[in-house]
């Protein structure tokens, strides 16, 4: 393939000792047998088939994660599923302008979009009166840091919700680049080759979304 | 915001901005130099800027959801079940290579464009052998139908023998083509008679033209016999009596037995409504002359009529309408005459086929035929 497959960007650790709940131990160990975007792709082009699967066991979890911030847990893994299926059909195609973990959160943000879009629909007919965001990112935030005393836990506890739900509440434009950058760890660059906008539209959301957030909270 | 004159004054959007992107480590040294004097000397500003620090800090310090147990391997499972494209051959063991879809699709084009290309034009098929009757019904000694054989040949070359053969017979038989005309002068053609012009016409078109038999030859040989007799009932009578059996309508024009004995049984009503008594002489119901008028003429011949015509009673002109495989969809018969429903059937009966020409004027009557898809033309029925 004669593709140019940028150099997979290593995963950022600048806040990686700050979450508590860090990606499963199983995508860590998959990253052993990482042998990046461009050999597994491929692997995966000359008909082998453990080349997606490794593609699969390294991202995987970026793409659940992404998934669970932008529609709940409990819809993550649908998410990721159709991510991977659509990406299967559609890796012939891939060209390599943009890294393979991009590629996936475009994909994945757009199914997330889509399923959203049909979810809050339904919740909105079954269930009038409940806020989407109270039941999508309640049962992330029950996690107790053991280094803080009970009242702190519950203060964290509570400000996490606060949050969550503000971010939820976002206008979508913003709330993707807030989750994006702030959640995910994405650059400017990649935050824009993943919403296919300039990366001045990216700049400008994310100061507005932030703001927003500020007004919600305060 | 500041007073002085060395610190640029920013709309709120403006500060969120450079704030947000300050926190990112996206400003350039100036930028940073600009939104750090700014803040030292605003205090809402860096109260602003406190602010958003503390809640990008917060979102970025939000737990990070846990992966389901085995999502890569399910995952995996689900692609390999659903996405793949030759599952049903995975299963016999068959992995095609990526393309080999588009390469067996384009190889496939390939294959029919040249089995449509070299493919050979399809041949006409004659239906046949055909034979077709011509026979003199006035002729005293004419034996059984002289059959003009057209052994499974073109249409084309069909009507010209037909046409030929009527020129012998103009030729050799001058009596009996005088008789014709003075019969056809005679005859009840109230149709014809008001289209000479359209008739004319039609004897340039002669090789659309085909008889019909009507009767069988035993009226012809009977005929002579009775000459004597000037009574029309008694002449009827004595067909009746003399060859109740022979008498036949079994002339047809497709694909038929060289004029087998016909049931007896309706004979006598044809003959009845078709004899006529002329000079003292009774004479048989006489066959028809079916041509072909107009445009039409160059392209279309008939192919078969029915069996069973009616007796001939005079000249009819029909317009008939042919849907693509040559049968009649419509007729409408053309100037005065009794309306006849046997002669009406019998018409619609009949089942014209194109006549092949060469390739010009075939494409000239392609166009006609697109201009007009269905066709449209004139027969008439003239007897014999």
């Amino acid at each position: 393939m004669p593709a140019r497959i940028l150099a997979f960007e290593a995963s950022r650790a600048n806040d990686a000792g700050a979450r508590i709940a860090p990606v499963s131990a199983s995508i860590h160990a998959s990253d052993r047998d990482w042998p990046g975007d461009e050999r597994a792709l491929s692997r995966f082009l000359s008909g082998d088939v453990l080349g997606f699967e490794q593609i699969v066991r390294h991202y995987s979890g970026m793409v659940f994660s992404l998934a669970a911030r932008l529609v709940g847990p409990s819809e993550a893994e649908d998410v990721v599923q159709e991510t991977f299926l659509r990406a299967y059909h559609g890796l012939e195609r891939f060209r390599g302008e943009a890294s393979l973990k991009t590629w996936l959160y475009a994909i994945a943000l757009n199914r997330a979009r889509a399923r959203h879009g049909r979810l809050a629909r339904l919740r909105a007919v079954f269930t009038p009166g409940k806020t989407r965001e109270g039941d999508v990112f309640a049962s992330l935030d029950d996690a107790a840091d053991p280094a803080l005393s009970p009242e702190e836990n519950a203060l964290l506890t509570d400000r996490r919700r606060r949050l969550r739900a503000a971010v939820a509440a976002l206008p979508d434009e913003f709330r993707a680049a807030v989750v994006l950058r702030d959640l995910e760890g994405l650059s400017y660059e990649e935050v824009a080759e993943v919403l296919g906008v300039p990366v001045g539209t990216v700049r400008s959301r994310l100061a507005r979304g932030r703001a927003l957030l500020k007004e919600k909270l305060s | 915001m500041s007073a002085r004159p060395d610190v640029p004054r920013l709309s709120e959007e403006e500060l969120d901005l450079l704030i947000s992107r300050s926190l990112d480590g996206d400003l350039s040294p100036e930028e940073e130099q600009q939104l750090e004097r700014l803040v030292a000397l605003d205090p809402a500003a860096a109260r602003r800027k406190a602010g958003l620090a503390a809640l990008v800090a917060d979102v970025k310090a939000l737990p990070e959801p846990a992966t389901p147990f085995a999502l890569a391997t399910r995952v995996s499972g689900n692609v390999a079940e659903r996405g793949r494209p030759g599952s049903i051959g995975g299963r016999i063991g068959f992995f095609p290579a990526p393309g080999f879809a588009k390469a067996a699709l384009v190889i496939l084009g390939i294959v029919g464009a040249s089995i449509a290309i070299l493919r050979p034009a399809p041949k006409r098929l004659a239906e046949g052998p055909v034979d077709v009757y011509l026979y003199d019904a006035a002729t005293p000694a004419s034996p059984a139908p002289q059959a003009l054989v057209a052994e499974a040949k073109p249409p084309r070359e069909r009507a010209n023998e037909a046409a030929k053969d009527l020129a012998k017979e103009k030729a050799f038989a001058p009596e009996a083509d005088a008789r014709r005309k003075a019969d056809a002068s005679e005859a009840p053609v109230s149709a014809v008679a008001g289209d000479k012009k359209g008739m004319a016409k039609l004897e340039g078109a002669r090789q659309n033209e085909v008889a019909i038999a009507a009767d069988a030859p035993v009226l012809a040989q009977v005929a002579p016999k009775q000459r004597a007799d000037r009574d029309e009932a008694g002449a009827l009578d004595a067909v009746r009596q003399q060859a109740p059996a022979k008498v036949t309508n079994s002339g047809t024009l497709a694909a038929s037995a060289p004029a087998p004995a016909a049931p007896a049984a309706a004979p006598a009503l044809v003959q009845a409504e078709g004899a006529s008594v002329r000079d003292g002489e009774s004479r048989a119901p006489r066959g028809w002359t079916v041509s072909v008028r107009g445009d039409a003429v160059r392209r279309w011949s008939l192919r078969r009529a029915p069996d069973n015509p009616p007796p001939a009673r005079g000249a009819a002109v029909y317009r008939v309408t042919l849907d693509a495989s040559g049968h009649v969809t419509a007729l409408s018969r053309v100037g005065a005459g009794a309306a006849d429903p046997r002669l009406d059937a019998f018409v619609r009966g009949m089942v014209f086929e194109p006549i092949a020409h060469p390739a010009e004027a075939q494409a000239k009557a392609a166009a006609r035929d697109a201009a007009a898809p269905s066709a449209d033309f004139e027969i008439g029925l003239e007897p014999r």
